[in-house]
């Protein structure tokens, strides 16, 4: 196993006892499979839900001086970076998943059965929105650390969903969105694409920013 | 032949209120060498840039021969790291903390870990916050054995403890080098423990290097002087380190190559503590 | 081998190290050829550390009275005690010597100088 795979092992064993709350978004579904709501709005939530839950990691950290863990065990900066990323992408991906398949169970009794396009878009715009966010929160968090970035984390959050969640309250946003539903095949491999872009970006200055700092 | 494990040259780093200037010293397979110096010194900064935890500005570091940078992945399997304060998740069990950490290492022996852990009477199922502070630097400990790790870098990893504790550490570290293979770097700003248990000292103040070598070269170098107010005088006042005056006499730190203009003074044996604080303090 | 170190003595650890080890040879209590406490062992036990144990062991070696075998340690030299001996004949020489130096000096006649070692020496056996 490579340095990065390790880091994002032990990420997800330093998180262990932390996924009750992973538990309550399972509630959150269950919500949602008995409301008539779209599976979109599901996706949004699980985005911003995973985003916020898997910062905790960054707490997690300061709290208990895991950088000079992370400094004598026999991997690299950019293992730890990008390991890191692994867990939170892998983090998101199966949350969404998870949240898809009881989705899907809970619908079945109702028989709305799955659509895979609209499932798919769900995914792109769920996965564009965890992306820009995570996106600016890490190199925040590798910079400052999780108390200090915790005030910048939260304004970028809010501003994102509210960015995200504009079209179900405007109007106008809605009639502007409509050509890109009308489409929307193409508009998932966009934000997938803009997607892994955002990440890489984010990749580098979460380097940068720790390298500093460290 | 013997080989250092463990070399510094010219290294320094720069803060933005701190130096740390051209900082060499060799420990050899086999020893125990002690670092020394004031709280703020740059012990601390110093073995950071060992582990690479901080990109130093000048100079060479080369861990069993290799360098510290470019192979830092490969020295890393070998060098145990013990810090003044615990870096696992307070919410894993030893147990956890044991899953976790052999995850980064080849060599990683089941066994010693468990002997370890017995010895040290560290219950697998106990949480690392429910350990006492010396139950929690044991634990560091019974990580950092379990990697055939050559090299053991502590870093006041004794402050806070009860003598007690302090003293089994110490044998516990003398039967680490008992096979003439492995060595210890311990910075410390207590010197009683090191004081007749280290070969090597290296004493570091204000980022400067002050001394390295044998604990005995670095006793001979140094004298404390004392004598009778009057006798004090200006160009006296000027060698000695950490100098106290008081109405009844006076008393300082002084090489022993300047003692030797003082022979009529009193001169005595400097301790390794007397050393440290006269230097600490003189700002020589 | 026993040793004992004392820290209020004015004595460096490693010359306590020597002396006790000399003076185990002579007594008989290290016999002729027996191995010696590992450096590392005997710095380990006496909580020293292992320079001042090897700067004990090396000058002993160097002054004849142990000898370093490759691999196996270090052991008492076959012609040590008597080595130290004839050390302490020489210091006896030398003590004599001044004490003759100064009975002179006191202008007492060799008759005297002997009848005063006799005395001392009965002294002594009681």
């Amino acid at each position: 196993m490579t340095g990065s795979l390790k880091m994002a092992k032990l990420d997800f064993f330093t998180m262990k006892t932390q996924f009750f709350g992973y538990l309550s978004l399972a509630a959150l579904v269950l919500i949602f499979g008995y409301t008539d709501s779209s599976i979109t709005l599901l996706g949004i939530n699980v985005a911003w839900y995973t985003a916020l839950m898997s910062s905790n990691i960054f707490a997690i950290q300061e709290k208990d001086n895991l950088d000079r863990l992370y400094g004598s065990l026999s991997i690299s900066l950019k293992n730890i970076i990008f390991g890191r990323y692994i867990f939170m992408v892998l983090n998101y991906i199966l949350s969404f998943l998870g949240a898809i398949i009881l989705y899907s169970v809970l619908t079945l009794f109702q028989n709305r059965p799955l659509d895979l396009v609209n499932t798919l878009f769900a995914f792109g715009t769920s996965f564009v929105i965890f992306s820009a966010i995570t996106g600016v929160e890490m190199p925040l968090f590798f910079k400052m650390g999780y108390t200090k970035a915790k005030v910048w984390f939260l304004l970028v959050f809010v501003v994102i969903l509210a960015l995200a969640l504009s079209p179900f309250f405007i109007p106008a946003l809605s009639e502007a969105i409509q050509p890109m539903l009308a489409n929307k095949s193409i508009c998932v491999v966009i934000a997938v694409l803009a997607s892994c872009v955002i990440q890489y970006i984010s990749y580098r200055a979460s380097i940068l920013a720790y390298r500093k700092r460290v | 032949m013997i080989d250092n494990l463990l070399e510094l040259n010219g290294v320094s780093k720069h803060f933005a209120d701190f130096k740390l200037n051209n900082i060499s010293f060799s420990l050899p397979q086999g020893y125990i060498m002690g670092l020394v110096g004031a709280n703020g010194a740059g012990k601390t900064t110093t073995i950071q840039l060992i582990l690479n935890m901080l990109k130093k500005d000048a100079g060479d570091i080369s861990v069993f021969g290799r360098d510290n940078i470019k192979d830092e992945n490969i020295i890393k399997q070998n060098v145990g790291v013990v810090f003044d304060s615990i870096f696992y998740v307070d919410s894993w069990t030893v147990k956890d903390t044991e899953k976790a950490v052999s995850i980064f290492y080849d060599d990683w022996n089941h066994d010693i870990f468990n002997n370890m852990t017995k010895r040290f009477h560290l219950p697998p199922g106990k949480k690392v916050r429910e350990l006492s502070r010396g139950m929690q630097m044991k634990l560091m400990l019974a990580c950092a054995f379990s990697h055939n790790a050559k090299l053991l870098i502590l870093d006041e990893p004794t402050s806070g403890l009860d003598p007690v504790t302090r003293d089994e550490f110490l044998e516990i570290l003398q039967d680490y080098i008992k096979d003439g293979k492995r060595s210890v770097l311990f910075s410390t700003h207590i010197t009683t423990d090191l004081e007749r248990v280290a070969d090597y000292i290296t004493l570091i103040n204000r980022g400067e290097l002050i001394f390295t070598g044998s604990m005995e070269d670095l006793l001979a170098n140094y004298r404390l002087i004392k004598g009778k107010p009057e006798d004090l005088t200006q160009e006296l006042e000027r060698s000695i380190m950490g100098l106290r005056k008081t109405d009844i006499g006076f008393e300082g730190l002084i090489t022993a190559k300047e003692s030797a203009m003082y022979k009529n003074y009193v001169l005595d044996n400097a301790t390794l503590d007397h050393i440290v604080i006269g230097v600490s303090k003189g700002g020589k | 081998m026993h040793i004992v170190i004392s820290n209020s003595s004015s004595s460096p650890i490693y010359e306590q190290i020597k002396e006790q080890v000399k003076a185990q040879i002579l007594s008989g209590e290290l016999q002729e050829d027996e191995m010696l406490p590992s450096l590392r062992q005997l710095a380990r036990d006496l909580k020293i550390s292992v320079l001042t144990t090897t700067r004990a062991y090396n000058e002993l070696e160097q002054e004849g009275f142990i000898t370093s075998r490759q691999g196996k340690g270090f052991f008492v030299m076959s012609s040590s005690s008597n080595l130290i001996r004839e050390q302490l004949i020489k210091e006896v020489e030398h003590s004599l010597n001044n004490a003759i130096l100064a009975a002179q000096r006191a202008s007492m006649s060799n008759d005297e100088i002997i009848g005063l070692l006799r005395l001392l020496l009965e002294v002594d056996n009681d």
